[in-house]
């Protein structure tokens, strides 16, 4: 059980770190299209 | 002659009894509180259909033949190859307006802290025994989206879909009664009380159309696992945004998605017999998923004071909270804890944004979780 559990603390903190990573990808790619969209208003 | 005629009554027995009454109290839940009715009705309903003893709905052994029954063919055709969930992805996304999260995109780190629920869930779930594939389906209640939550579990623990779906449209339902109390222990009023700036002028078109196709490039590149996932949600979004297809738009909207719902509801019921449901295991999973709403919103707000030590402008901590996927139900649960504390005080966009994000969030989670686990042999 512990080892599964080791197993499963070092999945989830990986699969939630690469998550919060694309999100902030997103984040900047949204904060780049609104600069290239949005120049002249 | 006559026990055969009487086979049904005379095979009853206390699980068939007690899953009836499960089915009934689905069905109570359903249209006198109305949680969740779409869903939780016709899994209600096929619930106490597929427990009559020796029901055509479902598979039975007759003699050496096996007679397969409607619910137990939709299960093969809809949900274990998983065409049921992705097609309400199309119909989600096309009912999803993603506009207050483009005017906002700060909101997506919301999207993503909140998410935390599941990964934490499934770390919890392992300690009580369940299997790493089974820690990661009753994980993924957390993505507090049942599309998904019916995806993983079909991938990874296929006897345990039941009561999690059932935890997962139920708790959805029951956003308005976990969230606040979650939020009030975190928050101070003066946090509560916090005024958004101004949203920024109107997104164009452009912008809306390019960010469905864009968004499901990127995410499919970085987790190819997630691409059907997140494709058929931005499909649909496409459909709603390019403004030709209107009628499309329309029809995933309305009929797809109820047609879908429908078939969705009673072929997860099949999975409720009461062989599979009335396990001990079934209330840890409900036990779980309610804890998995309770990390995700935590989450979603301590993120959100983590940032506000760095930001000028300080961000209401509550929209944290919203960066769940319970779409609206979530943002409309924010917006009304700020009108209580401060009835000048109007958060329905800025949470609408992070609850978007939210949902992009979990589908996303979703398709890392089989990404990093269903590669592994137990």
């Amino acid at each position: 059980m512990i080892k599964t559990f080791l197993m499963a603390l070092k999945l989830g903190l990986t699969g939630y770190f690469f998550l919060v990573g694309l999100l902030v990808m997103f984040f900047l790619f949204v904060k780049l299209l609104l600069k290239l969209f949005m120049r002249d208003k | 002659m006559l026990s055969e005629l009487f086979s049904g009554i005379l095979t009853l027995s206390w699980g068939n009894l007690v899953m009836i009454a499960v089915g009934a109290l689905l069905i109570y839940l359903a249209i006198v509180k109305k949680y969740e009715p779409a869903l939780l009705l016709p899994i209600g309903f096929g619930t106490i259909l597929v427990n009559i003893p020796l029901s055509s709905a479902i598979d039975q052994m007759v003699g050496a033949l096996q007679h397969r029954g409607v619910l137990s063919i939709f299960f093969d055709v809809g949900i274990a190859t998983e065409i049921f969930p992705l097609l309400i992805f199309i119909a989600v996304g096309a009912m999803i307006d993603f506009t207050p999260l483009l005017e906002n995109p700060v909101m997506f780190l919301f999207g993503a802290a909140a998410q935390f629920g599941i990964f934490g869930t499934m770390m919890v779930a392992t300690l009580l025994g369940f299997d790493l594939k089974e820690s990661a389906s009753i994980g993924i209640i957390g993505a507090a989206d049942g599309p998904t939550s019916i995806y993983v579990a079909s991938r990874f623990a296929r006897h345990m879909l039941g009561p999690i779906s059932v935890a997962a449209y139920s708790y959805m339902s029951l956003v308005p009664i976990i969230q606040p109390p979650v939020i009030k222990a975190l928050t101070s009023k003066k946090e509560r009380m916090i005024k958004m700036q101004p949203m920024p002028c109107k997104i164009p078109r452009i912008v809306k159309i390019i960010f469905p196709i864009c968004i499901t490039i990127m995410a499919s590149l970085l987790a190819p696992t997630s691409a059907a996932l997140i494709g058929f949600l931005m499909f649909g979004n496409l459909l709603r945004e390019c403004g030709v297809l209107e009628g499309l738009s329309k029809t995933a909207q309305s009929e797809l998605a109820n047609l879908v719902t429908i078939l969705l509801g009673l072929t997860i019921a099949s999975t409720m017999t009461a062989d599979k449901f009335l396990k001990p295991q079934t209330l840890m999973i409900l036990g779980l998923g309610l804890i998995a709403f309770v990390f995700d919103t935590a989450a979603g707000v301590l993120f959100a004071k983590f940032l506000n030590i760095f930001l000028k402008n300080k961000l209401n901590p509550m929209l944290g909270a919203a960066g769940i996927s319970a779409f609206p139900m979530s943002a409309r649960v924010i917006h009304k804890m700020g009108l209580q504390e401060d009835p000048t005080n109007f958060l329905l966009m800025y949470a609408a944004g992070a609850n978007t994000a939210g949902q992009i969030g979990s589908v996303l989670a979703g398709g890392i979780l089989i990404s990093l686990i269903g590669g592994i042999r137990l």
